[in-house]
């Protein structure tokens, strides 16, 4: 882990100290996690390929999104993710936030990876 | 791309009056026939298509709207319909919920990129609750033409 120095003013150690606390409890208890993938899909992201990311995504308690550039989308919503229109060989960056995003991520970056078979693996 | 750019108007369904996914499909198969807008002939093979292309998934994709589509090498360009069911139809929608406006959508297989972005267009649309009330209020097909030149040119936002 990386160190970081910080001063604060003596008197305001304390509060300091409680708004420092307060925040890496918020990140360990809302980590974000992300990873970017590329669509291999012959005929880019249509619509079976972005209901099986929806369907996983719905499962997860916390935010998700797909970014195509500056483009953010819902991962949960069907329509949203079409909107991505996301050609073969787009590169997207999936983004989930919240406890166990680390595991959202993984499965939703296997079906890119599986290029969407519908196999076990995938199953929500 | 724009919505007017690929609905074929004359084949546009504003009753339409099936209780099955089939029928539906179906029926707006043949609008797009008796508009001249497919041949008499290739018409089975499309709805052939189509409803092969639902079993691998629903395109009831949720909120009243199902977009049944297809590729299939009888047309050369972009080509959809649209038609409202006012009662609601049964299509395994990824809600569970009953789909009231279909639009119907068939592309030349080599374009895989204009397929998307009329998949993109349709669904840009239809997120738009005001859009979606608006058009299964509609009870003509001049007037669900003239809601999607309103939406083509962001009116309805």
């Amino acid at each position: 882990m990386d160190k970081v120095s910080v001063c604060f003013p003596e008197d305001q150690a304390d509060l300091t100290g409680i708004v420092v606390r307060a925040v890496v409890e918020s990140i360990m208890e809302h980590p974000v996690c992300r990873r970017t993938v590329t669509v291999n899909l012959e005929h880019g992201l249509h619509l079976v390929p972005c209901s099986m990311i929806a369907k996983i995504a719905a499962q997860f308690d916390g935010d998700v999104r797909i970014h195509k550039g500056t483009q953010s989308v819902d991962a949960k919503t069907v329509f949203d993710l079409m909107t991505l229109a996301a050609e073969k060989d787009t590169l997207l960056t999936l983004e989930a936030e919240g406890k166990g995003s680390a595991g959202i991520v993984d499965k939703l970056a296997h079906l890119f990876e599986s290029n969407f078979e519908p196999t076990g693996s995938n199953a929500p | 791309m724009k919505l007017t750019d690929f609905v074929v108007p004359e084949a546009i369904l504003p009753d339409l009056q099936v209780s099955s996914k089939e029928d539906a499909i179906r029926a707006m198969a043949e609008g797009l026939k008796n508009s001249q807008t497919i041949r008499a002939e290739d018409e089975a093979g499309i709805v052939s298509a189509v409803l092969k292309r639902e079993e691998l998934g629903s395109t009831g994709i949720g909120n009243g709207v199902a977009v049944p589509h297809t590729k299939h090498p009888s047309v050369d360009r972009l080509i959809a319909t649209v038609a409202l069911s006012r009662e609601g139809i049964d299509f395994a929608s990824l809600d569970g919920e009953a789909v009231y406006i279909l639009f119907l959508l068939v592309s030349p297989p080599d374009r895989p990129g204009d397929h998307l972005r009329a998949l993109e267009t349709i669904s840009r649309h239809l997120r738009s609750q005001n859009f979606c009330n608006f058009l299964r209020q509609a009870r003509k097909r001049e007037d669900i033409m003239e809601l999607l030149k309103e939406a083509d040119s962001d009116q309805l936002e």
